[in-house]
């Protein structure tokens, strides 16, 4: 335990006292009312007190509420964050169609998962990394971690945005297993199912074969005379749990339709379910609260895409959704129907609280929006004991802000996981205060990165050949687009900057990277003029 | 599963054009909206000239309806006391028409086309109760359509047979009861003649007409063996043994329906052998083909088709796109039911499926059908090849009543759909879709200003909307 703290922990983290009392806040409780002004005492990560009088141990470390209010952290139900940017379904096992060695280094975006029920997501986790931070200055200390898609994609796993190590980060694996309806093939190489109903056969057909196989099993260990011998299938002996009734499956789905059809499936199949996105559920709220299907509802909100033809005439149902969709939320609450929320890919994680307080302004009462981040979520995910609410004998994540949770101007002034007070980076970058790691000793950045950024057209690989002189940083970048020598670049404290012009179709484009180095790692996102910001990352190999 | 693989660009292609041209620009109306009514309603449409396609026409006629069901067709009714009374003074009312060859409503692809036999993928999963097709169809007058899989395999997916009950969810679409077919492929299409495979992709088998019949070959005999397979672990768990059932095979089981004479194929084919291979091919594993589709050269075994018992469902004058569909003549369909087959006009395009009706028209000009006869091509005929010929495809009192109302003759170019029903209620009127237009017009129009009003607040903020 304490190796893990000196390798994985923050300096100082084994001395921080175990400790601490938050007195004269404000105090959301969500599992109770609110109390106005009162007391959280913590101790090794659990909560031990709350109340208007309660008595602060003489340890502990307090934390001067007045004025602030005290909020359980906030769950992203369902996110990337952690995994690794190749995503599973590489390699033989996916039995990709046959290609040249060549041609699978380069850099083709991965096919998606096609059937690997057994992948587990708490076993590829890489914690840690500006991503992390900002997610964990968004509020949000918990975060279901799956691809997004797929068709069996793997198991997901719940974990806490602490960002020391993958033993520590994980709350509960496997949470579920996740089924997407992703077609395979996409324009080339005729992988089964290059159709949607085909993805539906395929579902079907797995699903039929796991309960074949448990059957099979069963009958051979209650007799194995004169049975042939079961062939051992990690993916159908993954899907046990599954068929058997005991872990849900998440489908991903967000349209009536999708909705609809993953309710049946999940009926065929006397399957736990729980459905993923969901942008359309209020169009399905009568299934939805017959059979008491829980969700977990995106709040990334469609938009018109910013680069559409102003002339263009879309049809209603669209420009509908497009308007409507913020209502989702309230509409289901109105209905009955519960659900927890998840950032649905955002890529600001700030535009998390925002696009909440969107569905708020479309009627959505506040302190169901709140239940719907954090005490709804730890239900849903099956980790209400320990998460979700500020009670006696749970987990102390906790977030100290300056004001409402949902208003544009508040901000989180301290953060807790686990009960260990997390160091917020500066908010946003227009409010620069003191850079947090400005003690920490220089980064040595010089030398060959392998990077890759992960465009909407797959991932795109990049080689960066970085010098650095004092806090400037100059070098070579290579892409698929050609060389380019930085113009500027910048070090200050982990954080890199560094711009390049890029010749793209002909036309040069102002290319920024931005992140964040911790020893030969490097991640961050890179801002494309006119195309929008990507996030990349990458390592330095030891030659 | 057979480990085969092949092109899929040309189906992609098709899927795409598919969901293309499903999401076009956006047509008013929806039955939600409509004067709908409850299931025990009753309504009186009188004043009209009656094609009951099988009972020959009334002048001046009327018909009751009640509880979705036709409850009386005649001369004289009165309307019971409470019902709703539509005056079609002047117009005409024909059974509403079935189209036995569509691929509207289908998401995320027409064809599963990786794999040479995919008869375990199902158009029942996927469809698509938003497609705008369904309303367009629904206003050339069409009320039951027969949504197949595509052509681009040997075997192809499980159909959905369903009424255009536009604003209903895709299970409510579903036609009840009616009897569960299959899509098979024959000839250019599944052999893959048409399309190249981009290279460094493996062409998929079959590559001529050869190999597509051994492929329904080998099918059917996998599926005879997996019949058998089932049967001997039934008798043994009967007789007490220790047996594991075998493995369900979502691919063979609808083949077995197939063999049991309770899944209907229809074929798509063009030429004469072919056509007549799988005749032979069926007759061998004892199968019926419900329907030839297409059959473009049907009149040349016309007599062959009649005694298997097959339908024929073809195309009035629609020909010569690819090398198979050249020897094609406007007779055919006259042709092919002077020999006993039962015919019908389909339009396997979301287009032509607007004027089936005058699809049906032409086959009065070419080849010489009464009346009754044409428009039975496009409402009995393909209700008795779908085997739901006892619920609709005729007026007649217990059917359903999936009526249309037209301006004039139905088989005039100069009429149009004025009103559809389905099950007795109205999905498509058009004077209220004229009416709505408008205000259609005007409910985009502040949703767009709305979204660049948005737009401009959030500029202001410095914070670009995200893209889903």
């Amino acid at each position: 335990m304490l190796l893990c703290a000196l390798i994985f922990g923050r300096p100082g983290f084994g001395q921080t006292p175990a400790v601490y009392a938050i007195k004269d806040a404000r105090i959301v409780t969500v599992s109770g009312p609110v109390i106005p002004k009162g007391t959280v005492v913590f101790r090794d990560g659990i909560i031990t007190a709350v109340g208007e009088n309660v008595p602060i141990p003489p340890e502990a470390r307090v934390i001067e509420g007045n004025g602030l209010t005290v909020y359980p952290g906030l769950f992203d139900t369902q996110t990337d964050l952690g995994l690794p940017t190749a995503q599973p379904g590489t390699g033989p096992r996916s039995g990709a169609p046959a290609a040249t060695p060549q041609a699978q280094a380069q850099a083709q975006p991965p096919p998606p998962p096609h059937t690997q029920p057994e992948w587990s997501a708490a076993r590829h986790l890489q914690i840690g990394g500006q991503r992390f931070e900002s997610v964990r200055s968004a509020g949000i200390t918990n975060a279901l971690v799956i691809p997004s898609r797929g068709i069996f994609i793997g198991q997901s796993a719940l974990i806490n945005t602490a960002g020391d190590s993958p033993q520590r980060a994980v709350v509960k694996s496997p949470v579920a297993v996740h089924i997407g309806f992703t077609p395979m093939g996409g324009g080339l190489g005729g992988r089964f199912p290059g159709s949607l109903m085909g993805v539906f056969a395929h579902i079907r057909q797995t699903l039929l074969d796991a309960q074949h196989y448990g059957q099979h099993w069963e009958l051979y260990r209650q007799n194995p005379r004169g049975l042939p011998r079961p062939e051992y299938n990690e993916s159908l002996e993954a899907l046990q749990p599954v068929v058997r009734g005991e872990l849900p499956v998440i489908f991903h789905v967000n349209s009536e339709s999708e909705i609809r059809r993953a309710i049946r499936l999940a009926e065929e199949f006397n399957v736990r379910v729980i459905l993923s996105g969901a942008i359309e559920a209020y169009k399905a709220v009568d299934v939805l609260r017959e059979k008491r299907i829980p969700l977990l509802v995106s709040v990334n909100f469609p938009e018109r895409p910013r680069d559409a033809d102003p002339e263009a005439d879309e049809p209603l149902r669209i420009l509908r959704l497009r308007a409507e969709a913020p209502q989702n939320p309230a509409r289901l609450h109105h209905a009955g129907v519960k659900f927890a929320f998840h950032s649905g890919g955002l890529s600001n994680p700030r535009d998390y609280l925002r696009n909440v307080a969107r569905a708020i302004q479309a009627g959505l009462p506040e302190e169901v929006a709140l239940r719907a981040l954090t005490l709804h979520a730890a239900e849903i995910l099956g980790v209400a004991e320990q998460l979700g609410s500020i009670e006696v004998g749970k987990i102390a994540n906790l977030i100290i802000a300056d004001g409402d949770l949902f208003a544009e101007r508040t901000r989180i002034r301290h953060l807790f996981i686990d009960g260990r007070e997390i160091e917020l980076r500066p908010s946003e970058p227009e409010r620069p205060s003191a850079p947090p790691s400005a003690a920490a000793p220089p980064v040595a950045v010089t030398g060959a990165w392998n990077l890759t950024v992960e465009s909407p057209q797959g991932m795109v690989p990049v080689t960066a050949d970085l010098r650095q002189e004092g806090d400037a940083l100059s070098g070579t970048v290579t892409s698929p687009f050609g060389q380019s020598n930085i113009s500027s670049g910048s070090i200050s404290g982990h954080e890199v900057r560094f711009t390049l012009s890029v010749e793209i179709q002909g036309t040069p484009m102002l290319v920024t990277f931005a992140g964040r180095v911790e020893g030969d790692r490097m991640s961050g996102m890179v801002t494309v003029e006119g195309m929008g910001s990507f996030p990349f990352s990458g390592t330095r190999p030891r030659g | 599963m057979r480990n085969v693989r092949a092109c899929t660009v040309a189906a992609q292609a098709l899927g795409l054009i598919a969901s293309l041209l499903g999401f076009g620009f956006f047509f008013p109306g929806s039955a939600q909206t409509l004067p709908g009514g409850a299931r025990d309603e009753v309504t009186l449409i009188r004043g009209a000239t009656i094609l009951t396609v099988t009972r020959g026409r009334i002048e001046n006629g009327a018909i009751l309806i009640r509880g979705g069901k036709i409850a009386a067709v005649g001369r004289n009714l009165e309307a019971p006391p409470g019902a709703k009374v539509i005056d079609a003074t002047g117009k005409y009312i024909m059974p509403g028409i079935i189209d036995c060859h569509s691929h509207i409503a289908i998401d995320g692809g027409v064809n599963e086309g990786t794999l040479a036999v995919t008869s375990m993928v199902r158009i029942e999963d996927v469809l698509d109760p938003t497609d705008i097709n369904i309303y367009r169809d629904l206003a050339g007058g069409v009320t039951t359509a027969n949504i197949l899989h595509g052509s681009a395999n040997p075997i192809g997916g499980l159909n959905a047979v369903i009424k255009l009950r536009w604003g209903k969810t895709a299970r409510e679409m579903l036609f009840e009861g009616a009897m569960p077919g299959i899509k098979f492929a024959l000839g250019e299409n599944p052999k893959r003649s048409n399309f190249t495979p981009p290279p460094g992709t493996p062409r998929r088998y079959p590559a001529t007409r050869l190999g597509v019949e051994s492929v329904i070959r080998e099918a059917f005999t996998q599926a005879r063996n997996y019949m058998r397979q089932w049967e001997e672990y039934e008798r043994r768990r009967k007789a007490g043994e220790n047996a594991v059932p075998p493995r369900r095979d979502l691919k063979l089981d609808p083949l077995v329906e197939v063999l049991q004479g309770k899944r209907l194929v229809h074929a798509h084919a063009y030429r004469a052998d072919e056509i007549l291979m799988l005749i032979r091919l069926a007759e061998e594993f004892g199968f019926k083909v419900a329907t030839f589709q297409h059959v473009l050269e049907g009149y040349k075994v016309a007599r062959e088709i009649a005694a298997h018992g097959a339908g024929a469902s073809t195309f009035s004058d629609w020909w010569a796109y690819k090398v198979e569909a050249y020897d094609a003549i406007p007779y055919n369909g006259a042709l092919m039911a002077r020999k006993g087959i039962v015919v019908s006009f389909n339009s396997d395009s979301a287009e032509l499926a607007r004027r089936l009706n005058l699809e049906a028209a032409k086959a009065m000009k070419y080849g010489g059908l009464s009346e009754d006869e044409a428009l039975a091509l496009i409402t009995i005929n393909p209700a008795k090849q779908l085997r739901i010929d006892h619920r609709v495809g005729s007026i007649e009192v217990g059917k359903d009543a999936d009526l249309v109302i037209y301006s004039g003759h139905p088989l005039s170019v100069y009429s149009i759909v004025e009103k559809v029903f389905i099950d007795g209620q109205l999905y498509f009127d058009r004077e209220a879709d004229l009416a709505r237009r408008a205000e259609i017009q005007k409910e985009k129009e502040a949703l767009k200003a709305r979204e660049r009003g948005g737009e401009r607040r959030s500029e202001r903020r410095g914070r670009p909307p995200e893209q889903p």
